[in-house]
C-alpha cells in the first residue's frame, strides 16, 4: 500500500507559514514504513516553505531562486531499513546556487545559516508534524512544547 | 567574561598549528587582506541543557581557509583542527569546557582558486562556582 494521503496542510499567507492539522490518519491501515515515509515528506514540505519565508525576510524578492536551492530527498525504498530525509543546499549548478554561499559563507558572502538555524529553532513544530503519523511521538512532542512553555513563563515571572 | 576566556582557550589550543603554516588564526571575521592559510573561529549559538540547568551547549564553527590548488596543506590542518579540539576536557579559572567534535565539510567557494573546509564542534561548557 502506498503512503497515507497528507493530513498536515503547510500555507504560506501574507508570507508567514502556517501549518493546519486537518483529520487524524488511520494509523492501523499502513505498514510504519509508510507512516514514517509520509511523515518525512511533510518534514521536508514544511523545511522548504519555512526556508522561503525567512529568506525573503533577509532579501527582497528579484529572481524567485533563492529558496529553490534547497532539495529534500526521502529514502524509503524497498531496501532502506528506516526512512531518513535529507534536506540541504546541494551546491554546484543549481537554481539559485548562491544561496549555498549564503548557508555557508564563501570569501565573498557571510555565512547566513538560515536552514541550520531553521531546522534548530523548529524542533517542537516538526515533532508534532510526525507525530500526526507516528502515535508514538505524540508524548515527545506535547514534551518539547511544554519546554518552550515554562521557559516562555520564567521570563515573563523575571520582569 | 565566560566567552572571552572560552575564546581564548580555543585560540590557545589552535596555536601550535602556525608552525605547520598557519598564518593567523583570527575570531569571527578575519582581517581584510589576510594571508592564507588562515583559521576563523566563531561560537554560533549557545543553548540550554534541557535536564541540566548549569550545563550551556555551545557551538563553535572552526573555518580554515587556503589558496592554492593543491588540497594537501588544508587537509592536514583540519586534521589538525580535529586533534586539538575533539574530546578535550580543558578545566580554567572560571569555565569548564569538553569540547566533542560533530561535523567536518568542504565546501566550494565562489572564488575558485580558494579552498574552504569548515568544522564544527560542541562544547559543553560549566561554569565554575564561586561558593
Amino acid at each position: 500500500m502506498s503512503a497515507p494521503k497528507s493530513t498536515v496542510k503547510v500555507l504560506q499567507k501574507n508570507g508567514k507559514t502556517e501549518i493546519t492539522f486537518e483529520e487524524n490518519v488511520d494509523a492501523s491501515q499502513y505498514y510504519i514504513h509508510e507512516l514514517t515515509r509520509a511523515a518525512l515528506r511533510d518534514v521536508g514540505k514544511f523545511v522548504k516553505k519555512k526556508f522561503k519565508e525567512e529568506y525573503y525576510n533577509h532579501f527582497h524578492k528579484r529572481t524567485g531562486n533563492g529558496p529553490k536551492a534547497v532539495k529534500c530527498k526521502i529514502w524509503a525504498s524497498k531496501s532502506t531499513t528506516a526512512p531518513r530525509v535529507e534536506i540541504g543546499l546541494p551546491g554546484g549548478r543549481v537554481d539559485g546556487f548562491y544561496s549555498f554561499f549564503q548557508e555557508f559563507g564563501s570569501s565573498r558572502t557571510p555565512r547566513l545559516g538560515l536552514l541550520q538555524n531553521i531546522v534548530k529553532d523548529n524542533t517542537a513544530e516538526i515533532v508534532k508534524i510526525e507525530s500526526q503519523y507516528l502515535s508514538g511521538l505524540s508524548g515527545e512532542a506535547s514534551r518539547l512544547q511544554s519546554l518552550i512553555h515554562e521557559g516562555d513563563m520564567e521570563v515573563e515571572d523575571e520582569d | 567574561m565566560k566567552i572571552n576566556e572560552l575564546r581564548q582557550l580555543v585560540r590557545t589550543r589552535l596555536l601550535p598549528l602556525m608552525d605547520e603554516g598557519v598564518n593567523e588564526i583570527y575570531y569571527r571575521i578575519a582581517d581584510e587582506g589576510a594571508f592564507y592559510p588562515h583559521i576563523v573561529f566563531s561560537f554560533d549559538k549557545i543553548t540550554a541543557q534541557s535536564d541540566d540547568i548549569a550545563r550551556r551547549n555551545i557551538d563553535l564553527r572552526v573555518d580554515l581557509w587556503n589558496k592554492g590548488t593543491s588540497a594537501v596543506l588544508i587537509n592536514d590542518l583540519a586534521d589538525g583542527v580535529e586533534s586539538l579540539l575533539d574530546c578535550q576536557n580543558l578545566p580554567q579559572t572560571n569555565i569548564l569546557p569538553t569540547i566533542y567534535f560533530a561535523d567536518r565539510r568542504e565546501l566550494d567557494d565562489e572564488d575558485k582558486s580558494i579552498q574552504h573546509i569548515q568544522l564544527d564542534f560542541q562544547i559543553q561548557n560549566y561554569e565554575r562556582s564561586n561558593d
